[in-house]
Formats: C-alpha cells, structure tokens, sequence
C-alpha cells in the first residue's frame, strides 16, 4: 500500500491573478481523522454491533479503514489545467 | 522442479548455452511475483502506475487550453474496494443512474481480480488524437 500523501498543493489563477495558493500539510488531516476515529469508535461498534444481523456490520467496521486506504492512494495524483489567463492546478504528494 | 528451469538445465547440460547465461536466464525466471487473492500470479513490472491525460492546444487554436492528468492507478483499486463495502441496494441505485447516462456498467461484477487483469493490458494503451484545436494524448506509465 502506497503511504499517504504528505502535502496537498491547490493553486488557483483567474485573470492573470492569484486567487489561491494553498499548501495543505496532510499530516494535520491525518491527526483529524485519528481523532474522529477514537470518538466514533465506540458509536460504530454499537452500530455495527446493531446492524450485524441485517449483514451491514461489517461493511460499517470497514468503512473507516476503506476511507484511510482511499486517501493513501490520492498520493501522485496530480491535475493541470492551464488556460491563456486562468490556471488550476491540484496535486497530492 | 517447473518446466522452465528443468528446460534451461538440459540447455546447459546439452551446452547449447554457458553456465552464466544459464544463470541469468534462471535469475529470470525466478523474479518476485505478486500473488492476487484467488492465487493468480501477477509480475509487478507488467503494471502501469499512473492514467495519463494530455491535451495539448493545436495550431489552430484560440483558447490555448493546456490539460495535464496523473491519475494513480491505486485510486482505481481503493474506489473499487471502496464500492465492495456499499450496500446492495446502493448499488443499485448507483448502476441505474450510470444506465440513464448510458453507461450500462455494474460495478459490482468487477471483482480485484478483473481489475488486475485489466491493467496489465492497460501497458500498452495509448490513444492519440491530432486535431487543428488540439491534441489528446492518453496513455499509462
């Protein structure tokens, strides 16, 4: 499995100007999302525990892992779009 | 003893080839493979990391639009799995909106093992249109 991206660049330009720059360090969503993790562990295991019966638990005991595994494989992408006066740019690395 | 290697040491016991190519082609042969979860056997060389997408402004445009896509294949594998964990009746949902925009396509038939199949073949895409407005390029890497 690929690591999780560290950074996440977004640069917008609109009419020859800068009307977004952004450098998003990703460790800070990683520290959110642990944080989300252990406050909705407990709901989600009684939740999953409820829903066990109708055959969702498990798929609901995977859905935040399957979230952590999407966002490691955001690293790499990367997206350009330039025009003669706008450009947008976004990428994860 | 497989047949390739077997193959190999009747080569150099024949002498039809010398101790160090018997050696390399043995190297070769038995390079890491990655096994898949219904044990099909997949080298990690064959497959392509990245979907390319380059438009580039031809000599007759006006806009000079210049478009470049990396996408990861994992982003494909991780949406694929992804759509495992949605309930059927989602999916449902989901495929009858994609057959309403003409895309007859049910995600849930497409198992990991399909998908690794899938991208091997994918090495040798490439698709290339030349237009006056602009030029597409899409290919893997």
């Amino acid at each position: 499995m690929m690591p999780p991206p560290l950074w996440m660049r977004l640069r917008i330009i609109e009419s020859g100007r800068t009307k977004l720059r952004l450098w998003l360090p990703f460790v800070l969503i990683w520290l959110v999302f642990l944080l989300l993790i252990i406050i909705l562990s407990p709901l989600v295991l009684l939740a999953s525990l409820i829903m066990w019966g109708y055959g969702l638990g498990k798929k609901l005991l995977m859905v935040g892992p399957m979230f952590f595994y999407v966002l490691c494989a955001l690293h790499g992408l990367n997206i350009q779009v330039d025009s003669v006066d706008s450009q947008f740019s976004i990428s994860f690395q | 003893m497989n047949e390739e290697r077997r193959k190999i040491l009747e080569m150099l016991a024949q002498g039809k080839i010398s101790v160090d190519e018997a050696e390399k082609l043995l190297a070769a042969i038995s390079q890491p493979e990655e096994e898949s979860e219904t044990g099909k056997k997949y080298d990690k060389k064959d497959f392509p990391k990245y979907l390319r997408v380059v438009v580039e402004p031809g000599p007759a445009s006006r806009k000079g639009e210049k478009v470049n896509i990396r996408v990861p294949f994992s982003l494909l594998r991780a949406g694929i799995k992804l759509a495992s964990v949605v309930p059927h009746d989602v999916q449902g949902k989901v495929n009858e909106h994609l057959k309403e925009k003409g895309i007859n396509l049910d995600l849930s038939n497409i198992t990991p093992d399909n998908l690794e199949e899938l991208l091997k073949h994918l090495n040798e895409l490439e698709v290339d249109v030349d237009s006056k407005e602009e030029k597409v390029r899409i290919f893997c890497e």
